[in-house]
């Protein structure tokens, strides 16, 4: 069994497990969970610096006679006569995706440590959900990718369903539904180029080396792309996510906002791979799309008081941000948007997993309510405050290095309406500062507002891990970006080349 | 004439054993409470599918080339073997304040159940018309006397009369279709049939009529107005049974006499069908949104199930008939868990209403964890079954370039998946509100076990292990 099989089945097995643990042992549940994760953020770890030894550090394209960046390959047939093949590889991007979603899964059992109603289940599901997660970052094959795609549906409507707050039931459904009708545009995207292609294979680089007829990826481009896009929160189908990400207990946001989220970027950059043609003809159009995203997402942050719905629509800008940087087709912004997918993933996990502990302590979300809490929970408010300064892209912190490259590739686009869009998608940091600084001073400075806020406590050891964990991974990525950067440089040259390989419009 | 004999051996067996578990009853000092019929049932259909299934695929014509058992109708046999031995579990005699059928009737409820899968076997193994026609007689009366088995219940009552005046109309209209074909064709082989069919009136009239005919049996809109009433009324395990076995063999009957007619008349034939897959999804799904009473929601679910499988008809090649016997398959084992679940509940409690179900899951986790299951399955969410199956029948209009019916199936997928994440809702999401007391934990009995267990791990296995599909794919190579 490969590495990339075990990282995938490890939570699954550990859910497994778990489903023979009476329910009223919660806490060898959680510890069962904790070291499944914990096994798959070691193995992942491994894997990226593993595969920054075979690439070496120094910048340079693919080495001659290598078309894809794939390692860790396990091929093997699996189902009918269509070709259908079990096909785990990983490059770069899946890697820095992996890892990310090993590292926000492990905090998010840490954050979820005190979770004592149905335990048992909430668990399983969680498990579960990672499953899917990790499948799809490593799967190769269209049908295990979409499987693996929809495998997160199952899970997350239940757990959103019996854990989440507020409307709990109709966030859960909305959800659940959207995202759905998404994979509805998927699949019909899937089996159009699986028989368009004719190559009887289901495996990306087959079909992207097949050359699909131009005319079919200039209306199979945009189905593909709202499909996955819906997932990642484009305008206008990215209302789900505030609702859902609000409604939802402080792990599955976590998860979500942080790494499913990144679903959507991760298969709008596939679908670009598979439909070079398509991108160019409809990247100005999605490019408009997402500075709207941008920007609205901003816009509607700053007019919320309740915090989960702050970062939610502050998610749905960023990750508009994501989207951006692969709508312009440049090779720069690309890598911008690969960090970005990562950077975004660390911050939304944090601000999640702080709204939670901040709401267990302080029982309300609204900053209106809330007021000087940086003398009573100081390790909590300094989290959220390096948290903020990496949301609004201060230098040091990811989202800067994320940021810059995605305004510095879109910006050298020759033409002015591009160039427009990029000065205008640059304006929403001064936005994004707006809502993120204004909630900051709200809750953290001032005199106390709310007497009974007197005597919470700060952060306990097992809250402290993810917090820790998380601020360091943010600060580390941005200071020491190199690293990232070359692994999504390395492993984008085949979509750069499947671009070049096409003529311009 | 041995050979003769021979060939149709499955089906004699059927019939034996019919006989047999009608006569237990009139064992000497034995009181007949049905476990002892149920028991036999089982173990006879469970043998037969086992013999079916290790068999290989064989090549056996008899009759003068009527009756011709080859790999595809052993798929199907297989599949009706399998839907009857979970009904004849389903049937055990339930010691609780509301059994769905009488004890001492279980035996004359399982031996109509035998012949009716024996009318099925013969169906699909039919090659000429009189015997296709005669076996769906075979299919379609002791099923009715299943409806209305509780007579005295006005329910039931009801759902029989229903039942028999349609099955009667459709009959009628398949009949005349057929009459017509054997005017213009002038035999009635059914391999012989299709050259003499061009596209004339008269044969499109034929075709119509035939599709409408079998619309009744595959409960296609707008021919599915019998099949909600039906379901609520009849005994709970008939209604599961009618739901996938009678809904299979309707399947393998468009086959026989659409696709194996008509489909060289691609154009009209695929019209006709993508017309009544998207009236027959959109309607069973949108229909089945405010259902509360579950044997009317599972009614309206298995109708837009069909709607699905008639999207895997429109290709009309190997890859067609594959997915949809594969489907078949799956469909049988979600919708008998579904079925499964309801009975349980409805014998344990009387309550067929879906709003009863709050908070099922924390008395019965198991319980609910099935039905779970069996829902996601339907829907078309992994890594259950029915995630394969769907994308299969998907894949098999897409070969065809029938694009624009795959996305209407997926968006009724989407749809579909609101009212099965409904039922969800109430045994997991919604907590009981004052003065509603839950369901307590309920007991099952061992042979009500055996069924959900089998219809759970095939759900779970049949889509990930590849055997399966590999199954259905090699028999669709080779035909019927």
């Amino acid at each position: 069994m490969g590495l990339l099989t075990t990282i995938v089945l490890t939570p699954l097995l550990a859910a497994v497990a778990i489903l023979f643990i009476p329910p009223q042992r919660t806490l060898l549940i959680k510890r069962v969970a904790l070291a499944a994760t914990g096994i798959t953020l070691l193995l992942s770890i491994g894997l990226v610096l593993d595969y920054l030894g075979k690439i070496g550090l120094d910048s340079g394209a693919l080495p001659a006679g290598r078309a894809l960046a794939l390692e860790y390959r396990e091929q093997v047939p699996w189902l009918s006569n269509l070709g259908i093949e079990y096909f785990m590889a990983a490059d770069g991007i899946s890697l820095l995706m992996v890892l990310l979603t090993a590292v926000v899964i492990f905090c998010g059992v840490c954050a979820s440590w005190y979770q004592e109603y149905r335990a048992k289940e909430f668990f399983v599901f969680l498990l579960l959900l990672v499953t899917g997660v990790f499948g799809v970052f490593v799967a190769n094959d269209l049908f295990l990718f979409f499987l693996f795609y929809e495998l997160a549906v199952l899970p997350m409507y239940l757990l959103i369903g019996i854990w989440g707050t507020g409307p709990r039931e109709y966030s859960a459904m909305k959800l659940t539904l959207m995202l759905m009708g998404g994979s509805a545009l998927i699949v019909v995207g899937i089996l159009v180029l699986y028989f368009e292609a004719g190559v009887h294979s289901f495996s990306f680089s087959a079909i992207a080396q097949a050359k699909i007829p131009a005319s079919t990826q200039l209306w199979l481009f945009p189905v593909m792309f709202f499909g996955f896009g819906t997932l990642g929160g484009l305008w206008p189908f990215h209302t789900w996510s505030p609702d859902g990400h609000a409604s939802a207990p402080t792990a599955v946001s976590m998860l979500h906002a942080g790494v499913l989220m990144k679903l959507g970027g991760y298969g709008c950059l596939k679908t670009i791979y598979l439909m070079p043609e398509g991108a160019k003809v409809w990247g100005t159009f999605f490019m408009v799309l997402t500075t709207i995203n941008i920007f609205y997402g901003a816009l509607i942050a700053i007019q919320k008081t309740d915090l989960k719905y702050i970062t939610a629509y502050s998610s749905v800008s960023h990750c508009g941000l994501v989207l951006f940087g692969l709508a312009t087709l440049n090779a720069t912004a690309f890598q911008g948007a690969v960090v970005q997918m990562y950077a975004h993933g660390l911050m939304t996990a944090l601000f999640f997993a702080l709204v939670g502990m901040i709401y267990g302590r302080t029982h309300t979300r609204f900053i209106t309510e809330m007021g000087g809490l940086l003398k009573v929970i100081p390790f909590l408010g300094v989290a959220y405050l390096i948290g903020g300064f990496s949301g609004l892209g201060l230098p040091g912190l990811a989202g800067f290095i994320a940021e810059i490259q995605v305004f510095v590739g879109a910006f050298s686009l020759e033409s002015w309406g591009h160039r427009i869009m990029t000065i205008l998608a640059a304006a929403s940091v001064v936005t994004s500062a707006v809502y993120l600084l204004r909630a900051l001073t709200k809750m953290l400075y001032g005199p106390l507002v709310n007497e009974e806020h007197s005597h919470i406590t700060d952060a306990t050891f097992v809250e402290r891990v993810p917090l820790v964990i998380l601020l360091f991974l943010l600060a580390f990525s941005g200071m020491f970006p190199g690293w990232m950067i070359r692994m999504a440089e390395y492993s984008l040259a085949p979509v750069i080349n499947q671009l070049h390989s096409v003529p311009a419009l | 004439m041995l050979e003769q004999t021979l060939a149709i051996s499955n089906e004699l067996l059927l019939v034996a054993l019919a006989i047999v578990v009608a006569c237990l009853g009139l064992l000497p000092g034995r009181k007949p409470d049905g476990r002892l019929e149920v028991t036999v049932a089982t173990s006879g259909l469970l043998l037969l599918l086992v013999f079916n299934a290790i068999n290989g695929f064989p090549a056996i014509s008899a009759f003068g080339g009527a009756y011709k058992a080859g790999p595809v109708a052993q798929v199907f046999k297989c599949l009706f073997l399998l839907s009857g031995a979970l009904t004849a579990l389903l049937s055990w005699p339930a010691n609780t304040p509301r059994p769905a059928l009488p004890g001492k009737l279980i035996g004359e409820h399982l031996s109509l159940l035998l012949l009716s899968i024996t009318g099925m076997c013969f169906l699909v193994s039919a090659q000429e018309l009189v015997l296709l026609y005669v076996s769906l007689e075979l299919v379609t009366i002791p099923l009715i006397l299943l409806v209305a088995f509780n007579r005295h219940e006005l329910r039931s009552a009801e759902a029989g009369m229903k039942y028999v005046l349609f099955s009667a109309l459709s009959s009628g209209l398949l009949l005349y279709g057929l009459s017509i074909v054997y005017g213009l064709a002038g035999t009635t082989d059914l391999t012989a049939i299709a050259p003499h069919l061009h596209f004339s009136l008269p044969a499109i009239m034929a075709l119509t009529l035939i599709m409408a005919g079998v619309g009744f049996k595959i409960s296609a809109v707008p021919f599915h107005l019998w099949a909600p009433d039906t379901y609520e009324g009849a005994p709970t395990p008939v209604a599961a049974f009618l739901s996938v076995a009678s809904k299979a063999a309707g399947f393998a009957l468009f086959y026989k006499l659409v696709s194996a007619l008509f489909g060289h008349l691609a154009d009209t034939t695929v019209l006709l069908l993508g017309l009544l897959a998207t009236v027959t999804m959109t309607a069973g799904n949108l229909m089945a949104i405010h259902q509360t009473n579950m044997k009317r929601f599972l009614a309206y679910s298995s109708i837009a199930q069909a709607g699905y499988l008639l999207i895997g008809l429109s290709n009309d090649g190997e890859l067609g008939l594959a997915a949809v016997s594969f489907y078949l398959l799956v469909y049988v084992v979600s919708n008998l868990a579904a079925f499964g679940v309801v009975t349980f509940i409805a014998a344990a409690t009387g309550k067929e209403d879906m709003r009863d179900y709050v908070g099922f899951s924390v008395n019965n986790p198991a319980l609910a964890a099935v039905m779970m299951l069996a829902m996601f399955s339907l829907a078309g969410i992994p890594p259950l079954a029915g995630f394969l199956g769907k994308f299969y029948l998907f894949a098999a209009a897409a070969q065809k370039g029938y694009y624009w019916l795959v996305l209407v199936g997926t968006v009724n997928a989407t749809i579909s998946l609101y009212y099965y994440l409904v039922v969800l809702k109430h045994m997991y999401l919604k907590k009981p509100e004052n003065g509603q007391t839950p369901i307590g934990r309920m007991n099952i009995s061992w042979a009500g076990t055996i069924a959900l267990a089998i219809s759970c791990a095939a759900m779970l296995v049949v889509g990930i292990l590849p055997h399966f599909l590999r199954w259905t794919e090699s028999a669709a190579a080779i035909g019927w």
